[in-house]
Parts: C-alpha cells; structure tokens; sequence
C-alpha cells in the first residue's frame, strides 16, 4: 500500500472515532432507554418501552420495583412550563432579535459599532454569571420569582441569537432590492413586507426555533430565577439526577432529543425550501 | 395600447397635467457632498444645472467617480441633495421620498425580486397602488410582450438569462407608466453582441412610449450611439452638454476631447486674432490659421489646444499642402479594423500621435510598423480648445 493510501486510510479511522466519540454517548442512551434491566442499566436484559409508559403515568411490569417517578403530574407540569417559557421567550426575542438586526444593518446611528458588539456579549458571558446577575436584579427589583422571570431572563440572552442569525440573513440580501421597491412606489411599511420580510424569513425562523431549542434547554441560567412552582423540564430532570441516575431518565431525555431534532429539522427543510 | 394604458392612470401619473413644451425634468445648481471614511470631504455634485426634454433621451457620461450615478440618484430620491432644486413638470421634488417620486429606475444590477416570479416583478408598482388585479393582468400582459417575454410570467427570476433579467428590469420600471426612467449603466453587465442588441431596442422603446428616458453610462460610443444629448459629467461638474455631433465636434474643453471620441491634443499660441480668423502657433513652430470661430475672442498670446480627430489625418500629398498641420514621424503600430487602419505615429515634436487611415487609402503600401509617414489635418478639422475642464 503507498504512503498516501495509508494515510487516507487512517483518516477515515480517525472521522469514524471522532463520531463514535461525539454520538456513542447520545446513542448509548437511546439504547438504555429501552433496557428491561430495572437494577443496572449497563446490562442488556431485554426490550421493553416500560420506562416511557412509566413517565407517561401508566402502570408497568417495572414501575413496582423501581417507584421513581414519584410524580407524573409535575413532570407534566415541568414540561408545559418548558413550552410556554420557550414559546413566549422565543417569540419575544424573535420580534426584537430581527428588529435590532435590521437597523445595525440598514441604519447609521451613533454608537453603530457599539451597539453591534454589544449584542455578543450575553452570548460569551458565563451562564452561571448572568443567572446570578439575573438573580441578584430580579431580587432587587423586589420581583416575585415565577414562570415569567424565566420568560424575561431568556430573553435577554436568546435576542442575540436571533440578532446573529438574521443579521447573516441580511448580511446575504441585496440591499438595492429595498430601493427598488421604494422606486415602485412602495412605502416603507410596504418595502418591509413584500420584499425584505419574505427574504429574510428564512433567518427569522431559524433564528426564532434555535431560541426555542435553547430556551427549552437551558438548565444554568433558570435554575437560579425559576419559581417555586414554575420548574421547567431541565431543572425538574436535575433534581431527579440529584436522587441518582434512574432508566426514566434515560426515557425522557430520549424524547427531547427527538423533539430537538424534530425542530432543527423542521427549520432546516424551511430554509432549503425558501432557496 | 397608448390610449387604453393611459386612461387608467397610476400613482405615479395622475399629478400635475404636463405642458408638452415645457422640461419634463429641470435641475437647478445640484450640490452634494460626500464625506469619505478618512474624513476628507469629497464633492460629488458642484452647481450642476441640466433639463430633459419630454420624450429625451439624455445621457449622463462620465468616468468613474464623475457625479452620474449620484445625480442619478438624487433625481430618484436615494440621496438627498446639500442644495439645489429638482424639478418634474414644474414640482419641486426634493424633499419627497423616493417612492412618491414619479421616476422609476432601470438598476445596474437589475434588482430582481428573487422571491417573485417574473409576472409578479413586473406587477409589483401595481400592486403597490393597488390597481385593480385584472387591469395588473393587463399591463403586465402587454409590458411582457413589450420586451419581448410574453409567455415568461410565471418563469423564476433565477431561471433566466442576463438579457431576459434586463428586459424583466425594464418592463417593471416601465409598466406604471412614469414621466422620466432613469437607467443607471443598465447594459454593462451584458455581452457586446447582446448590448449592441438592446441598445436599439432601448432607443426603439423610448421613442415608442414617450417616456423621457436618463441613461447613465461611462461608455462614449454607448452614449454618442442612443443619445439625444448627452450631458458630459467630470469631477462633479457639467463639463458640456449638447447633441452628441455637437459633442465630437466641437467640445467645449479638453476633458470631453479626451473623453469623447479619440484625440490628439497640440498645446498653441495665439499669434494673430482678427474678425476673419486666429492664426496659432504649435510647439514645433509651424503656424496655421483658422477661420473665426463662433464665441470666444481670443486674446494674442493666449494659451490653447488644438484638437485633431484621428480620422482626419490624411497622407500628405503635394496637393493638400494648403494650410492645416503637417507632422512626420515613423509609425509604432498598426491596426487593421476592418473599414480602416488606426495608427499610431510616433514624432519628435509631439510624442504619439492617433491617426485613423481608411483602408485601401494609398500609403505608398499597407502601413507597417517602422515606416516613414508624414500626416495632415485639413484646417477644416481642427478645433481650437480653451480650457482643461469647466472649474478648474
């Protein structure tokens, strides 16, 4: 074999590890999951959905011996919680995400520059900084902590995911479009919707799912301004961890991983379709 | 068509009812002036004052960086002007916004909407001014047909060639029917067979609807070959403006020689000056005089240039010796073009000189590099030139 064969070779082992490193991981909890086993996971005993019928409330062969999901109700709870957090913090910060991003881009204003470092900053800030920054503010202001100081606190850091993706968005538009539509006569409230709303759409979805799936997924930040009765499915599933590493988990991380994908999935075949 | 389309009246035609003899356009003293990043002010438009004609074609040349794509600009409400009036059939529109002035434009760069299909592109100024859907269909029927796409209304913008895009460009700045279009280097991303091609059919378009049209172009043969006039732009200022004869032959400074047409340029001496002619002075001592021209007086010892087109450079005979000018020189290369050879002759007083030889002329034998020619321009040709450029 020559030289270059075998280094070819190599490399292909190498992308396959580099995979097997990343997903081996993700995968290996799919499959336990779905172990009958109810003492050590580790150990193939069988197929079994026992754990999802478990988590749903349902009654099972394992659920005896195990007990673990103490309550279906609040996990129910937590979840429903994680949706309406994620679906008001996502809309919100889609709205003002893709506004700020179209004036840094189509505006010359003061502090121009500025303004468009500074909507980086919640992104590189340490998680645990901001929810204590959050934490220390909320308290200060003598708010209540509850399900909407979860909405607030996500907002301010998921605008700037949307503002970086839309910008890139915009970033790829030809601005003379803008002009000429103004030149056929179309105001600027007409120019926004029949020409620069419909090219950028394809950003602002992105934009608004990808808040969706951080804002469902973010465990640091909300841990410190979440409510008493406002636990989103994160922290709930942290406090399960807490009592030690049971199958139900396996079960209910399994599902937000294909509910993730789903999303990611759904955004992509949008954007793909818009080109 | 014409009686039909203008009796539904758009937006944009529906204002003040148009004198036919009076400027459709009229720009008074348009100034403005850019800051550059480094701070340093440059001026793109100084005291520019320019009227179009109902049913013109005018044509804004100038090189790169002259001030046409900025007073194109401003004329279409995308730059505001520092000072200046700008006027359409007698309205001062200066402080409208872009998209209540009743001028459309032709982009550079076409500006397609790419979400919309080819119908709906054209439709789009319509739709804007919600005319009623039927009627859109109408127009837009016609306009396709117009430039030649009918049957394209439900193609892709992407789906098309660069002439159909500049013809879909077109038809969607044309189909509401506005008083001036204004075209900014529209053909300049085409090929030259393709835009020889719409260079007609732009001329032929205008002269159909009536509509002035204002074309941007820093192309000389372009400008000469579609123009009613063309307005000659450099450094911001209006360096000439006139029908483009007018403009080859007799330009008013040596910025529009040199930018219209090829020229060679002799620096002279006003030697005499009398009513019935000048007599002037060249750098190599030969002397010619020239009939009186129209304007300028000159004075006796004034400094000018004298310009001579390349294609009035004749072989010198003994019977042409009459008046005009005389240099000899050895030609540097040759150029078969077709119709006639250009030359380049080099001389010891004058550096390089252009001539343009028809072909079949006798030179003794076909011109070739290395050989002796002496060349002359009939006093007939030439064309006395005062200053370098307006302002300066």
């Amino acid at each position: 074999m020559t030289r270059s064969g075998i280094l070819s070779r190599l490399l292909s082992v190498y992308g396959l590890l580099f995979f097997a490193f990343i997903y081996a991981p993700i995968l290996l909890i799919v499959v336990f999951s779905f172990n009958a086993n109810p003492v050590n996971m580790m150990i193939w005993d069988g197929f079994t959905l026992d754990w999802y019928r478990t988590i749903f409330g349902f009654p099972s062969r394992l659920t005896e011996s195990t007990l673990y999901v103490e309550s279906t109700r609040q996990l129910y709870a937590a979840v429903r919680n994680s949706l309406l957090v994620a679906l008001v913090a996502s809309s919100v910060s889609t709205i003002f995400g893709t506004a700020i991003a179209l004036a840094v881009a189509r505006y010359r204003f003061r502090l121009r520059s500025f303004y468009r470092a500074f909507m980086f900053m919640p992104m590189i800030m340490p998680d645990i900084v901001l929810g204590i920054a959050l934490l220390i503010f909320f308290v200060s202001l003598g708010a209540q902590l509850s399900i909407y100081t979860i909405m607030i606190g996500h907002c301010t850091f998921l605008i700037s995911y949307v503002f970086i993706v839309v910008s890139a968005r915009i970033a790829d538009m030809d601005d003379k479009l803008e002009e000429a539509s103004a030149d056929l006569g179309a105001n600027p409230w007409q120019t926004f919707r029949r020409v620069t709303l419909p090219l950028i759409l394809p950003g602002v979805v992105g934009g608004g799912l990808l808040a969706f799936i951080i804002s469902m997924d973010d465990l640091v930040i909300t841990y410190f301004i979440a409510g008493v009765d406002s636990t989103t499915l994160p922290v709930f599933i942290y406090g399960m961890l807490r009592r030690g590493i049971k199958p139900e988990i396996n079960a209910i991380a399994t599902i937000m991983l294909v509910f993730s994908i789903l999303v990611a999935s759904a955004g992509l075949y949008l954007r793909a379709r818009r080109k | 068509m014409e009686a039909t389309s203008a009796m539904v009246a758009s937006r944009k035609t529906q204002e003040t009812e148009a004198d036919p003899d009076h400027p459709v356009l009229e720009i008074r003293h348009a100034k403005k002036r850019f800051a550059t990043p480094e701070g340093q002010e440059v001026v793109a438009l100084d005291d520019v004052s320019i009227t179009v004609a109902r049913n013109e074609f005018l044509t804004l040349l100038g090189p790169s960086g002259c001030g046409k794509t900025t007073l194109l600009r401003v004329v279409s409400g995308f730059e505001d002007l520092d000072g200046g009036e700008i006027l359409i059939d007698r309205q001062d529109i200066a402080r409208q916004p872009a998209y209540r002035r009743p001028v459309n434009t032709v982009f550079q760069t076409y500006a397609l909407f790419p979400h919309l299909s080819v119908a709906r592109n054209v439709a789009y100024s319509l739709e804007v001014a919600r005319v009623d859907p039927a009627e859109i269909r109408r127009r837009v029927g016609e306009m396709l047909e117009l430039v030649g796409l009918a049957g394209f209304g439900d193609r892709r913008i992407n789906q098309l060639s660069g002439g159909q895009q500049q013809r879909v460009a077109l038809a969607r700045a044309l189909v509401a029917r506005p008083k001036i279009l204004l075209l900014d280097e529209p053909l300049s991303a085409l090929d030259k067979g393709l835009r020889d091609k719409m260079q007609q059919e732009l001329k032929a378009l205008q002269h159909e609807l009536g509509i002035s049209f204002v074309f941007v172009t820093h192309d000389q043969e372009e400008a000469l070959t579609m123009s009613d006039r063309v307005a000659v732009l450099g450094h911001g200022k209006l360096q000439q403006i006139g029908r483009p004869q007018e403009l080859y032959r007799a330009p008013r400074n040596v910025f529009v020689a040199r930018f219209v047409g090829e020229s060679n340029l002799f620096p002279a001496t006003v030697t005499q000056s009398d009513p019935a002619g000048i007599a002037l002075r060249l750098s190599d001592g030969q002397e010619v005089r020239l009939p009186a021209s129209t304007g300028n007086v000159l004075m006796v010892g004034a400094k000018v240039r004298l310009m001579a087109r390349p294609e009035d450079a004749r072989p010198a005979t003994g019977k042409n010796n009459a008046g005009g000018l005389r240099f000899q020189g050895r030609i540097k290369q040759v150029f078969f073009v077709g119709a006639h050879y250009k030359i380049l002759v080099h001389t010891q007083a004058h550096g390089t000189l252009k001539a343009s030889l028809p072909a079949g002329e006798d030179l003794g034998s076909t011109p070739a590099p290395g050989q002796a020619v002496e060349l002359h321009f009939p006093p007939a040709t030439l064309h006395v030139l005062l200053d370098e450029e307006a302002g300066r």
